[in-house]
């Protein structure tokens, strides 16, 4: 439809962990982890990527991230390839490829404020420089994430688990990325606040057109909230397309059993 | 609880031995009287006197400045060194981080004692060089504390977030990364001082650090061996100031540790 | 069977024992499934942990009493711990590879369970491990027999270490979080088995999870807990299709296997209490649209539902509200004692900080 790139294209990507050697004389051995991925992600659309644990779905996140290097040419943002963006295209790739992990209360560093949390990313990307400009940054990332300023000066600890998650959503947001990458972003929260991050999620993508690659286990929370999806089993991706329709007439035979054995 | 305060209170009246000796002494530790050799305990001399009439309680408080000064500032500038070492380790993997703990491991070979006496056979005599010395055989240590803490820390969610939106090393080591590790650093250093008063006194005990006639733990009871069965008291009072220093930071050493457990638990 | 009679906990927090699980009252009988359902903090743990007499130094019974058979529990001498817990009650937990020790062949581990309580010579031991991993759908029990933990699958873990737990055909099996930690493919499998269990062997199961779509696939019979409160019981049917008490009816809108995609998820504003919050009235009413001045001032105690749709079945249908979700016969949801400030008028998204 249109001319431009897309956000992330994968092509081909495979990934390899070398095993330590079992005895010193016999070669180092190779865990494959990823097998010749091709995923895409467009600007402002939610693609659910679906397997169980050991499947390599953390790993594709993180080689799309950034915190695990791919081989070259496999990843690009935006057209061009991740190992030849420099300078300010890499900033800019930084700046708008970003992280919501599972476990929110281990993401956030006990030490410090919930401001300080925030504030962090946005020093690093360099966006805002002034003090006051950044606390106001704070206070518009609260308010976006559905958190009273008054949480300004709260320690991690004394928030609940969702409140976490919604800072990490902030601290994520702050650097006003394209991406979200979230990585099991719900499964450890309560059922009654799971709805609400979920919630924040679907309405950050209307509101500021958001993408987001969504990883997770849980069938029901990716059938609801993703536009496509994608099916990864021992490292492969066996399926991808429309969420409805990957749901309604699954054509690899994993997926049917992920999808019969949900409840 | 028990053992972080017992730590304390021990560890505190080395601390006032050390004040003291910096106030005032109570007499002249150095002024000689033969006619007053082994003296037993009066109101001039509370712990009486050594076998050249000098007052033992001037010379214990004023050797303590020697043997704290010495292990804190070794174990310090070992503390500074390793934790430097073992962060870039930990932080680098690869190359320079397999030369740097490899190097540490070789260290660590040599039992602490006698790496220091090498050193000081090597540098010669003195308080420096004993420093020196508690600092070299600390380094190693402290770099293995760190260097573990380091690689450990790559599984901290907040590292990985960290990370994920590119905090920059600086910002990941001094913000997160260094505070975190400063529990463990404290326990560690505790320990640490423990065995720097040991080396301290067990080189001035062979001679080879402060020299006579300034006062030291470890040569007072070197002197008072000597005269054993002529003043049998003489040498328990330098060893129960050893003993009291060492047991002391030790305590405190595994007081700290067992809170921090019980604080993340 | 077992009989749980206003058995109440407390927890040891801040130098004080706390009461946490309000007085429950409930029954456990063979061939049934029973579910409870509860969100972190509600106490769940800590009651099926009081069932087996394995409570943490920070908890213990403040009152009530669980009897096995017409035997109370509670004051059961040391001597008789091993014929009942173990035996007669069975526990699995979350973790199947973690309640495993990886040094020690299957077979070993599952002798070693049997041996614990019952004497009996070595071949017929074997013998009767084997026909337990057969039981649990273990396929070649004899290649099970000789693996070390690592050989196996996930899910064959986790079917070895029910094998453990069901050795001795216990008359009660407490599963907690039991299929959490697994994979969709594989707790499938294992929801299987219990059903399994508890209708051919008429053992009573007590499955314990937040995972709402589990309870529901296996449970008869199912127990709403928030907060260490007690808030819902009834069959099956009648707490997730017809809920009575609003935080049940407000858990299921609020998670997406009951909700279309595309639809806004109806999350449940604020967050969920600490289990030792005991205000004095209901536990639910800050986050509830329906709260009046009474739920926040009076308990509602348990009742038994009025609703004509629980005349048929067996299980009575009870709940702690003072306003009961009905509904029509159109199954639209409509409401007794309206409360004029409506769920529209709930606020949301916006959370305040408590005083701190």
């Amino acid at each position: 439809m249109s001319s431009n790139p897309p956000l992330i294209e994968v092509k081909g990507l495979s990934k390899s962990f070398a095993l330590p050697r079992p005895v010193l004389w016999k070669p180092a051995q190779a865990l494959q982890v990823l097998r010749d991925i091709h995923l895409t992600i467009q600007e402002g659309e939610i693609v659910g990527l679906v397997g169980e644990s050991g499947s390599g779905k953390s790993t594709l996140g993180e080689c799309i991230g950034g915190l695990q290097t791919a081989p070259p040419g496999t990843i690009k943002f935006r057209g061009t390839a991740l190992e030849q963006l420099q300078g300010a295209g890499l900033k800019e790739y930084q700046r708008s490829v970003q992280y919501v992990f599972q476990d929110p209360v281990e993401t956030l560093n006990p030490r410090y404020t919930v401001e300080q949390i925030i504030a962090e990313p946005i020093r690093a990307a360099g966006l805002v420089k002034q003090p006051k400009d950044i606390r106001e940054a704070v206070e518009q990332l609260l308010q976006d994430v559905g958190l009273d300023a008054a949480y300004m000066k709260s320690r991690p600890a004394q928030l609940s688990g969702g409140q976490c998650q919604r800072v990490a959503i902030a601290r994520a947001l702050s650097t006003k990325p394209a991406l979200l990458i979230c990585d099991e972003a719900v499964s450890a929260l309560d059922l009654s606040v799971q709805a609400t991050i979920l919630n924040l999620l679907g309405e950050l993508r209307r509101k500021y057109r958001i993408s987001q690659l969504f990883i997770s286990h849980d069938l029901h929370v990716v059938k609801y909230l993703a536009d496509r999806v994608a099916v990864i089993h021992q490292g492969t991706i066996v399926e991808s397309g429309h969420t409805e329709h990957v749901f309604k007439h699954p054509e690899h035979a994993y997926t049917q059993s992920l999808i019969s054995s949900a409840l | 609880m028990k053992t972080l305060i017992t730590g304390t209170v021990m560890l505190s009246v080395i601390v006032i031995m050390l004040l003291i000796s910096w106030i005032d002494l109570p007499s002249d530790p150095n002024a000689m009287n033969i006619a007053n050799r082994f003296a037993p305990p009066s109101g001039e001399h509370w712990l009486g006197t050594d076998q050249y009439g000098r007052d033992i309680l001037s010379r214990l408080l004023l050797a303590s400045q020697s043997a704290l000064t010495v292990s804190l500032g070794g174990v310090g500038s070992g503390m500074l060194i390793g934790c430097i070492l073992g962060a870039v380790a930990g932080y680098m993997k690869g190359l320079i981080g397999s030369v740097i703990m490899r190097a540490m491991d070789v260290l660590f070979a040599f039992p602490n004692l006698l790496l220091a006496l090498m050193l000081v056979t090597v540098l010669g005599t003195g308080q420096v060089n004993v420093l020196l010395a508690i600092a070299v055989f600390s380094v190693p240590s402290f770099a293995r504390l760190m260097y573990g803490f380091v690689l450990e820390a790559q599984s901290y969610g907040y590292i990985k977030a960290a990370r994920s939106y590119n905090a920059g090393h600086a910002v990941i080591l001094f913000r997160h990364l260094i505070p975190a590790a400063l529990p463990r650093i404290g326990v560690q250093m505790s320990l640490a001082l423990g065995s720097g008063i040991l080396t301290e006194t067990a080189l001035s005990f062979l001679g080879l650090g402060v020299q006579p006639p300034h006062p030291s733990w470890g040569g007072m009871l070197n002197e008072a061996q000597s005269f054993m069965y002529l003043a049998p008291a003489y040498p328990l009072i330098p060893g129960f100031v050893i003993f009291l220093a060492v047991a002391g930071f030790n305590l405190l050493g595994d007081g700290i540790a067992a809170r921090h457990k019980e604080a993340v638990s | 069977m077992l009989e749980i009679q206003d058995l109440s906990l407390e927890l040891y927090v801040d130098k004080t024992w706390k009461p946490a699980l309000r007085p429950l009252t409930f029954r456990l009988e063979p061939g049934e499934i029973t579910g409870i359902i509860g969100e972190s903090g509600s106490g769940k743990s800590l009651l099926a942990k009081a069932l087996m007499n394995i409570l943490p130094a920070r908890a213990r019974v403040a009152s009530g009493s669980i009897r096995l058979h017409g035997t109370e529990l509670l004051s059961l001498p040391r001597h008789r711990f091993r014929s009942v817990y173990g035996r007669q009650l069975a526990y699995i937990f979350q973790n199947p590879a973690g309640a495993l020790n990886p040094l020690m062949r299957i077979g070993d581990q599952l002798l070693d369970a049997l041996l614990a309580h019952e004497e009996v010579p070595r071949k017929e031991a074997v013998r009767r491990a084997l026909k337990a991993l057969e039981e649990v759908g273990i396929s070649d029990p004899e290649r099970v027999f000789r693996a070390y933990p690592h050989e196996i699958s996930g899910g064959m873990k986790q079917r070895a270490v029910i094998a453990c737990a069901v050795i001795h055909e216990p008359d009660l099996l407490i599963a907690d979080e039991a299929t959490t930690a697994l994979d969709a493919t594989i707790r499938k499998q294992i929801l299987d088995l219990f059903l399994v269990l508890s209708k051919k062997k008429r053992m009573s199961i007590l499955y314990i999870s937040h995972d709402i779509a589990a309870v529901q696939y296996v449970a008869d019979k199912i127990m709403v807990l928030y907060g260490g409160m007690l808030l819902e019981t009834g069959a099956r049917g009648d707490v997730l299709d017809r809920p009575l008490h609003p935080y049940t009816a407000d858990l299921l809108q609020a998670v997406p296997y009951h909700v279309k995609p595309g639809t806004k998820l109806a999350g449940i504003p604020g967050n969920v209490p600490p289990i030792t919050a005991k205000p004095p009235g209901c536990i639910y009413a800050p986050r509830c649209g329906y709260a009046t001045e009474r739920c926040k001032e009076d308990l509602p105690p348990m009742v038994v539902a009025e609703d004509p749709s629980t005349a048929a079945d067996k299980i009575p249908h009870t709940h702690a509200c003072f306003h009961p979700l009905l509904r029509d016969s159109l199954g639209k949801e409509t409401h007794l004692n309206t409360n004029p400030s409506s769920p529209e008028g709930r606020e949301r998204y916006v959370q305040q900080p408590a005083a701190h």
